[in-house]
């Protein structure tokens, strides 16, 4: 009998970046990227573990930026395009390296993986992501979160009704492509501002997740510290963060992705290859990476040697048994003082960390979750929804607004470098609301430009631009695409106010910025009331 | 969420994203013309605000200042929540438009407000801000009667030796560094492990084998088939390792009559 719960939580998630406009275009890589490092791996996980009958309950956010990509026809086809490309350039990688055993083994296993898995995307999953998610949460392996609408930063809205439409459109979006009501909610960046919960709970929603110090600094203090879940005064449950889970994983300097036998993520050929024979495979002509890679990290070195498959799955299993062991441990230290309940440890990730960033990812997500199955019974995997069917009855507190961002608040998303974007979306959330106040009317046109001028709010508030802008890497698109979305907005808010709408303009954003076919502005309106929702369980 | 791959530099054909037809004239606004002062909270320290306030509304507060006006200073007045209760004043330069404020009160609430401070002490206020709480930073002292802490699972949680008096158990969890933040592992140390060097050089050797036949012929290097062009030119690159290399290209008429066949000897050594 389980002494304790682990509850696996992968939040999936990458902004909304389609460009009809272009013939290719780099930034969409992301997404591709992470279909054949990150998706089908996972996907491939979990069709194993369901037919080894292995026991598997992890939790999953699929925003909706994602899942609108993930269901666009001409990113699926561009995706199908992209893989080709891959196949070509690691068979000519193949014939490249013959004459270097160790290399060429390499270049064998990226021309197999690529093949495989454009077999996988079309033959297995016949091209429908989504659909295969969905499968999985219906046999049961998988429970998914729903989340905001663009991964809006949520303690940084000052408009209740800007802060209501990104949870209240991420909701319906959900409901819409798997057919039921969403228990839990991913909080973009697990950030939370006391108030948050109200509209979570408008929505039905049962939990979200916060980062560990969001809980512990909840008043009143909560008697079982993160290992088990408080209700917010709204009555939605908040469930923390574990610290010592997350840093095994996490953390750059001590967490397992740092081994020295695991890939080298940023030895990728694409940089270092002869720039004429890589040409026909880059986007924009620019040397980037392609996804594949021969070096292992081998330590604090520029001189790396080369990837060795065998032994970086080695150390995988190895970290594996060593996330078990240290959970096993923990678990049986807060069992023991815990006499009225069992313990949950939550540990919420990145997905596109397991085999985008982590190559090895998977293969250790696969290994501990087998392990788990077969080795123990000490920790059983659950999902927080699982957790609340068993203990419904809970502590209520008031969290703490926090973040998982570095140090724990808003800063990252609130800095010098991307402060300049707030006083735009602030006007931008006022000037949606007077438009739906005022304008809303039996008007075809103008409710189409309403439409339209919420899609440009909504893809503004990414929270993706403003980390971007942060981070230093790829600003220049964030930028854009930040002020792209204010002026577009902007534009469409003076044509509705003085009632003369382009109609070749708005057609043109509809069909680039085509995310939420279905929304209604009306969840903007000042008069707007939430329906009626009745929680079951 | 990947952002390693280009430097700072757009996709597609272009290096800009393209908007929409017709819109390229326009820019993001500079302001917006409405009086406003907003403050958003940055952590339990610090708040951030912007403002926005318009040459009319200057004028009429102006007008009311009247000889006293320049002798006055623009400051962001900070109150403290509920009862609007006065803490500081700083001063501020109106063209600014932001600030970060020191306020170093955690869970407290604030409101800001944005005016010309006389010299006789008169505080003409342009705008008001939003109210805006502080968190609390640190443990609640707070018990909860029907759930009564479980100090034992704090001092688990922050990894302290059993015994431990409960202060410091708390003490020690509030002082657990945040610093296992998520998202920035594209911005982490492992970013940096790659070639940051003050000067370096990296050299790589590859043989490539060119040539021509009749195009419906077959051609084979060491045994592999290689593929020929519309025009029976043929290109093969190779990765040289270090060594003595036999590299016979055989090409077969298409009737299978004829075979010629040339054999370079490459070799190669690096210093």
């Amino acid at each position: 009998m389980e002494q304790g719960f682990l509850s696996i939580i992968l939040h999936t998630h990458l902004p909304f970046v389609r460009h009809p406009e272009h013939s290719s275009f780099l930034e969409e890589d992301w997404l591709f990227e992470a279909i054949t490092e990150s998706y089908i791996p996972l996907l491939n996980m979990l069709a194993s573990l369901k037919l080894d009958q292995v026991h598997c309950r992890i939790t999953m956010s699929l925003t909706p930026p994602l899942m609108s990509m993930l269901k666009d026809q001409l990113l699926m086809e561009r995706y199908l395009k992209h893989l080709d490309s891959l196949i070509w350039l690691s068979e000519k990688e193949v014939s490249r390296t013959r004459f270097e055993p160790h290399l060429n083994r390499l270049a064998l296993m990226y021309n197999q993986n690529f093949s495989a898995t454009r077999e996988d995307f079309l033959n297995k999953y016949h091209g429908d992501l989504i659909g295969a998610f969905r499968h999985f949460q219906e046999a049961g392996l998988i429970e998914i979160m729903a989340s905001a609408a663009t991964h809006g930063y949520l303690p940084l809205m000052i408009h209740p009704e800007a802060l209501r439409a990104q949870i209240q459109i991420g909701i319906d979006y959900y409901t819409h492509v798997f057919g039921i009501s969403p228990g839990g909610f991913w909080l973009p960046e697990c950030a939370y501002t006391p108030g948050v919960d109200e509209y979570l709970a408008d929505g039905g929603i049962r939990y979200f997740i916060m980062d560990s110090h969001g809980i512990l600094h909840s008043k009143p203090r909560p008697r079982y510290a993160v290992y088990a879940p408080v209700y917010c005064p709204s009555g939605v449950a908040a469930f923390g963060r574990d610290w010592e889970s997350s840093k095994q994983v996490w953390s750059a300097q001590e967490g397992y992705p740092g081994d020295w036998e695991y890939r080298e993520f940023y030895r990728d050929i694409g940089h270092e290859l002869d720039y004429e024979y890589l040409a026909p495979h880059l986007k924009g002509n620019i040397r980037h990476h392609t996804g594949i890679k021969y070096y292992r990290i081998t330590g604090k070195t520029s001189a790396k040697q080369l990837y060795d498959p065998a032994r970086a799955w080695e150390k995988a299993a190895i970290h594996a048994g060593n996330f078990m062991f240290n959970r096993q441990r923990q678990i049986e230290y807060i069992a023991g003082a815990m006499p009225d309940r069992k313990p949950i440890v939550v540990a919420p990730y990145d997905t596109e960390l397991f085999g985008h960033w982590w190559y090895e990812g998977p293969q250790w997500l696969d290994c501990l979750i087998r392990k788990l199955h077969y080795d123990q019974d000490q920790v059983r995997l659950i999902t927080p929804g699982d957790y609340l069917k068993m203990y419904p009855k809970n502590q209520v507190c008031t969290p703490s607004m926090s973040s998982w961002g570095y140090k724990g608040y808003n800063e990252v998303w609130l800095e010098g470098s991307n402060d300049w974007i707030y006083p735009h979306l602030h006007m931008m959330a006022e000037r949606m609301t007077q438009l739906v106040d005022n304008h809303w009317s039996g008007d075809n046109l103008v409710t189409e430009a309403i439409k339209q001028a919420a899609r440009e709010l909504v893809l503004a508030q990414s929270s993706d631009w403003a980390f971007i802008m942060k981070t230093g890497t790829m600003v220049s698109y964030a930028v854009k695409r930040t002020e792209d979305h204010i002026v577009q907005f902007n534009r469409l808010y003076e044509q509705i106010q003085r009632g003369d709408i382009d109609r070749e303009f708005l057609r043109d954003l509809q069909e680039r910025d085509n995310i939420f076919p279905d929304l209604d502005p009306w969840v903007y309106s000042s008069n707007y009331r939430p329906k009626e929702v009745t929680l079951s369980g | 969420m990947d952002t390693s791959q280009a430097k700072d530099g757009c996709g597609g054909e272009n290096s800009a994203v393209g908007i929409a037809k017709g819109v390229t004239e326009y820019e993001i606004p500079h302001g917006y013309g409405k009086d406003r002062i907003v403050a958003l909270v940055r952590d339990p320290l610090w708040l951030f605000t912007y403002w926005e306030v318009t040459d009319t509304l200057l004028a009429q507060r102006e007008s009311t200042a009247k000889e006293r006006w320049p002798q006055g200073k623009t400051v962001l007045r900070i109150y403290q929540e509920p009862n609007k209760q006065y803490l500081f004043d700083l001063p501020v330069d109106l063209r600014a438009r932001n600030w970060y404020v020191y306020v170093g009160r955690k869970d407290t609430s604030f409101r800001l407000a944005l005016g010309r401070l006389l010299d006789d002490g008169t505080f003409i206020a342009f705008v008001e801000s939003n109210l805006v709480t502080t968190p609390p930073g640190e443990v609640s002292e707070l018990e909860d009667e029907k759930w009564m802490t479980l100090e034992e699972l704090y001092r688990i949680y922050a990894g302290l030796p059993q015994g431990e008096s409960s202060p410091l158990v708390f003490r020690a969890v509030n002082k657990l560094e945040m610093e296992i933040s998520s998202p920035s592992y594209a911005a982490s140390p492992m970013a940096e492990r790659g070639l940051r060097k003050p000067f370096w050089l990296v050299a790589h050797t590859e043989l490539v084998i060119y040539g021509q036949t009749e195009p419906d012929a077959s051609v084979r290097i060491q045994g592999q088939p290689v593929t020929l062009q519309a025009d029976g030119s043929f290109t093969a690159r190779y990765v040289l390792p270090d060594g003595r290399l036999h590299l016979p290209i055989e090409a077969v008429s298409a009737d299978l009559q004829e075979m010629i066949s040339i054999t370079p000897i490459i070799t190669k050594t690096t210093q």
